[in-house]
C-alpha cells in the first residue's frame, strides 16, 4: 500500500507541482489549505505523513502543530517561504519532525520524507548503532571506527548517540540540550558548540569538513542520513 | 540702600527691612506736618478743658502708627524723629525753637521718642510681614498657574510662552525669551510683545547663555543691563529667560519664585524633549514595522512561484520515468504560467522603486480605452478562462500620460480583481468633470477597511497584511500621472486629469 501523504499549503500552485511529484515518487496524496482543514483531514484519511506550510490563511502552521501534537505523533515535514530561523526552530520544538525552506529541489523534499517515513526502532532497541563507519555500543559505552576504538567522554557519547538515533533528523539546539545536559541548559548553545567541535575532532576523518554531523546553520546538527543505519 | 538688593537675585530675601519708597517718605512728611498744624488750629479754637496739652503726643503717636502701618519700619522710624521734632518745634516753650527751656519737657520729648520710635518699629514690622505674606502667595499663585500651564503644554512654544506670560506678572515689567543661534541671540518671544534688546542686554544675554549663569541687571541708574537673564537650557539653541529689574520691597522673593520658575520650566522643556524622542521612536518602529512587512510579503511574492518552477523542474528531472504525460505537461504549464507570475512581480518591483524615486515624468498623448484594452487582452493572455467584461465609453478626450505605466496600473487592478474579488469581472471607462476615469469591478465584498484607509491615505508602500505590490503599484503610478487611485461606486477607481495642454 502507498503511502498517504497530507499536503497543507494555501497556495494551489504548489499543491499542483507536489500532487504530481509525489505521485509519481510513490506516495498517494491528499491536500488541505487551511489549518482547521488540515486538522479535520488527519481525523478523516488517518495519513502517515504531513507536509504543512507555515503560513495559512487562519491559523498560523506553528498552533496546527501544537493541536496536532497533544493526540497524535503523526511525523510533520514544515514548508516554508519564511525564511526566519525562528519560526522553523519555534516549529521543530513544538514537535514538526523536520523542515524544507522554499524554494527546494523535489529531491530534497523526497529525501526528508523517506526519514521521516523510515519505521520507528523496533520495541526491543538495537543496542548497536551505526553512523558512517562508526559503530556505536549504546550498552557497552564503546565506539569504534573501522575496528579502532575511539575514546568519547560520556557527553560526548550521549550526542553522538542522539544524532546517530535519528539520522538525517535534524535535532534543534534545544532538543540536544534538554536531552544531554537537562531544562535547565537550553540556552548555552555555545557550550554545545563546543561539544560538538571536540566529538567532530574524534569522529570526522576531516574535522574541518564535517562529514558524520552536518550543522543546520542557526537550527542545530543533522547525522548524515547518506549514510544511515545498516 | 541701594537697588542693588532688590535686584531679586540677593539671597537674603527676608532679614533687613528693605528701604522706604519716596512715596512713603513724601507721606509720613506731609502727615506729621498736617498733625502738627492741625493740632495747633485745634489748641487755638479749643478750650484747655476739651484738648489737654497732654493729648498732643497721643496724637503724633498716631501718626507714627499710621506711617509705620502703611509704610513700614523705617517709614515708621522716620515719622517718629519727625513727630519729636514737630512736638519741639511748634509746641514745646519756646515755641518755633527747637530749644527746649524746661527740663520736664526735655524728659517728656525724650520719652515720646523711645515710646514712638518702639510703636513704629512694631508697626512697621507688622505691615513687612503682611506684605512679605501676601508677595508669597501671590508668588505661589502665580508658580501654581505656571505649573498647571506648563504641565499642559504639548509644544516647546506654549512652555516658553506660559513661561513669559507668568514671569512678566512675577517681575512686573518686560520679560523675554531668548535662544542663540549661529552664535545670534534671538528674541523668541518677549511681554510687551515688541521689547527689544539693547547692545548692552544683548551681551548679558551672550554671556548669560555662553557661561550658563545668571547675569543679574545693573543697579537703577547705574550702566548696565536693565533686564536680569536666567539661562534655562545650555549649548546651541539655548534657551534663556530675562525679566525686568523687581521693584518693590519684595523684591527678592520674587527673585526666588522667578528662579523656582525657571527651574519648572526648564523641567517641561526636558519632559517635551523626551515625549518628541519617544514620539519619533514610535514612528520610527512603525516604518520599520510597515518595511518588514513588505519585505515579507515581497519574500512570499516572489518565493512562492519560484518554489512552484524549482519543485516542478526538479520533478521533472528527477521523476522523469514515473511521471504520467498529462502530469509532465502540467508540471510545464506551471513552471509557465508561475513564471509569468514572476515576471509580473519583478516588473512590479522595479515599476515601484522606480516610482519612489521619482522618475519624471514624459508623457505622451494617450487613449484610455486603447490603453484599457490592451490592459485585458493582456490580462486574458495571462489569465486562461478569465471572465472580463469591458464597458468603455465611446469619445473619450486623449489624455497627457504614460502608456507603459498606465497599462501596468490597469492590469494590476485587473489582476487585483481576478486573484482576491470574484468572478465577473468589469472594466469601464468614463468621463466626469474634468477627469477621465477607469473603473475596474467585480463581484465580492470589496476591500478590507485596512485597505480602503491605505488607498485615502498618502502611503505609498503596501497596507500590513496586504499580499502583492499589484495595488501599490496602480497607486503609485496614478499618483505619479497627476491623478488618483480610489474606491468609488463599489469599483477600483483610476482617475485622470483631463488636460487640454498641447505637447
Amino acid at each position: 500500500m502507498r503511502p498517504l501523504i497530507l499536503i497543507v499549503d494555501d497556495e494551489a500552485q504548489i499543491l499542483r507541482f507536489l500532487g504530481h511529484a509525489l505521485d509519481a515518487a510513490g506516495y498517494d496524496t491528499c491536500t488541505a489549505s487551511s489549518g482547521a482543514e488540515a486538522l479535520r483531514q488527519v481525523e478523516v484519511r488517518r495519513p502517515d505523513l504531513m507536509i504543512l506550510d507555515l503560513g495559512l490563511p487562519d491559523a498560523d502552521g506553528k498552533s496546527v502543530i501544537e493541536t496536532l501534537r497533544q493526540s497524535s505523533d503523526l511525523p510533520i515535514i514544515v514548508l516554508s517561504a519564511r525564511d526566519q530561523e525562528m519560526e522553523k526552530i519555534m516549529a521543530l520544538d513544538l514537535g514538526a519532525d523536520d523542515f524544507v525552506a522554499k524554494p527546494f529541489a523535489i529531491g530534497e523534499l523526497l529525501a526528508r520524507l523517506r526519514v521521516c517515513l523510515r519505521p520507528a526502532r523496533a520495541i526491543a532497541p538495537d543496542t548497536i548503532l551505526r553512523l558512517g563507519t562508526l559503530v556505536i555500543d549504546t550498552a557497552a559505552h564503546h565506539v569504534s571506527r573501522d575496528s579502532v576504538e575511539l575514546h568519547l567522554t560520556p557527553k560526548e557519547f550521549d550526542l553522538l548517540c542522539a544524532l546517530a538515533e535519528a539520522p538525517g533528523r535534524v535535532l534543534t539546539h534545544r532538543q540536544l540540550l534538554t536531552r544531554i545536559w537537562g531544562p535547565a541548559h537550553v540556552e548555552d548553545v555555545p557550550y554545545l558548540r563546543v561539544f560538538i567541535g571536540q566529538l567532530r575532532q574524534k569522529v570526522e576523518r576531516n574535522p574541518s569538513a564535517p562529514d558524520l554531523i552536518l550543522t543546520e546553520p542557526g537550527i542545530g546538527y543533522r547525522g548524515n542520513a547518506a549514510h544511515g543505519r545498516e | 540702600m541701594s537697588d542693588k538688593v532688590q535686584d531679586g537675585l540677593s539671597e537674603e530675601p527676608s532679614g533687613f527691612p528693605p528701604a522706604p519708597g519716596p512715596f512713603g517718605l513724601g507721606a509720613t512728611f506731609a502727615l506729621v506736618l498736617l498733625t502738627s498744624f492741625g493740632a495747633r488750629v485745634a489748641l487755638a479754637v479749643f478750650p484747655a478743658a476739651i484738648l489737654p496739652e497732654a493729648t498732643l503726643p497721643m496724637l503724633f503717636l498716631i501718626t507714627v502708627l499710621l506711617s509705620a502701618v502703611a509704610f513700614g519700619f523705617w517709614t515708621g522710624l522716620l515719622a517718629a524723629v519727625l513727630a519729636f521734632g514737630a512736638l519741639n518745634y511748634f509746641f514745646t516753650v519756646p515755641l518755633y525753637t527747637f530749644h527746649i527751656s524746661r527740663p520736664q519737657d526735655l524728659f517728656a520729648l525724650l520719652v515720646f521718642l523711645i515710646v514712638a520710635a518702639l510703636a513704629g518699629l512694631l508697626a512697621g514690622r507688622l505691615h513687612d510681614r503682611a506684605e512679605a505674606a501676601q508677595t508669597r502667595a501671590e508668588a505661589l499663585t502665580i508658580l501654581g498657574a505656571l505649573s498647571s500651564d506648563l504641565a499642559a503644554a504639548e509644544t516647546r512654544t506654549a512652555a516658553l510662552a506660559a513661561a513669559l506670560r507668568h514671569m512678566a506678572r512675577l517681575c512686573g515689567g518686560p520679560a523675554v525669551v531668548l535662544t542663540r543661534r549661529d552664535e545670534h541671540i534671538l528674541v523668541l518671544m518677549s511681554d510687551p510683545v515688541d521689547r527689544g534688546l539693547d547692545p548692552v542686554e544683548l551681551s548679558a544675554a551672550e554671556r548669560c547663555l555662553r557661561t550658563g549663569r545668571i547675569e543679574p541687571a545693573a543697579a537703577q541708574g547705574w550702566p548696565g543691563s536693565a533686564l536680569s537673564f536666567l539661562p534655562i537650557t545650555e549649548g546651541e539653541g539655548g534657551i534663556a529667560l530675562g525679566h525686568g529689574r523687581l521693584a518693590g520691597r519684595e523684591g527678592p522673593l520674587r527673585g526666588l519664585a522667578i528662579i523656582a520658575l525657571a527651574e519648572q520650566l526648564r523641567l517641561a522643556l526636558q519632559r517635551l524633549d523626551f515625549a518628541e524622542n519617544a514620539q519619533a521612536e514610535r514612528q520610527r518602529a512603525e516604518v520599520e514595522a510597515t518595511r518588514s512587512a513588505v519585505l515579507t510579503s515581497l519574500s512570499h511574492d516572489l518565493r512562492t512561484p519560484l518554489a512552484t518552477i524549482l519543485g516542478a523542474a526538479s520533478a521533472l528531472k528527477d521523476l522523469d520515468a514515473s511521471l504520467s504525460p498529462a502530469a509532465r505537461i502540467d508540471l510545464l504549464a506551471a513552471i509557465e504560467e508561475e513564471a509569468g507570475r514572476l515576471n509580473q512581480h519583478v516588473t512590479n518591483l522595479l515599476q515601484l522603486t522606480r516610482l519612489e524615486l521619482d522618475a519624471p515624468r514624459r508623457p505622451t498623448w494617450v487613449d484610455l480605452n486603447d490603453t484599457a484594452e490592451a490592459a485585458v487582452s493582456r490580462a486574458r493572455r495571462s489569465f486562461k478562462d478569465a471572465d472580463i467584461a469591458m464597458r468603455l465609453a465611446p469619445d473619450l478626450p486623449m489624455i497627457r500620460a504614460e502608456g507603459g505605466l498606465l497599462e501596468q496600473a490597469l492590469f494590476n487592478l485587473i489582476d487585483n480583481a481576478l486573484h482576491h474579488g470574484r468572478a465577473p469581472v468589469s472594466v469601464e471607462s468614463g468621463n466626469l468633470h474634468d477627469a477621465v476615469f477607469v473603473r475596474v469591478r467585480d463581484a465580492g465584498n470589496g476591500p478590507s477597511d485596512l485597505l480602503r484607509t491605505w488607498l485615502a491615505g498618502p502611503e505609498m508602500r503596501p497596507a500590513l497584511g496586504q499580499r502583492g505590490l499589484g495595488l501599490a503599484v496602480a497607486k503609485a503610478i496614478a499618483r505619479h500621472l497627476g491623478g488618483r487611485l480610489s474606491w468609488q461606486d463599489g469599483a477600483f477607481t483610476l482617475s485622470l486629469p483631463n488636460t487640454t495642454e498641447k505637447p
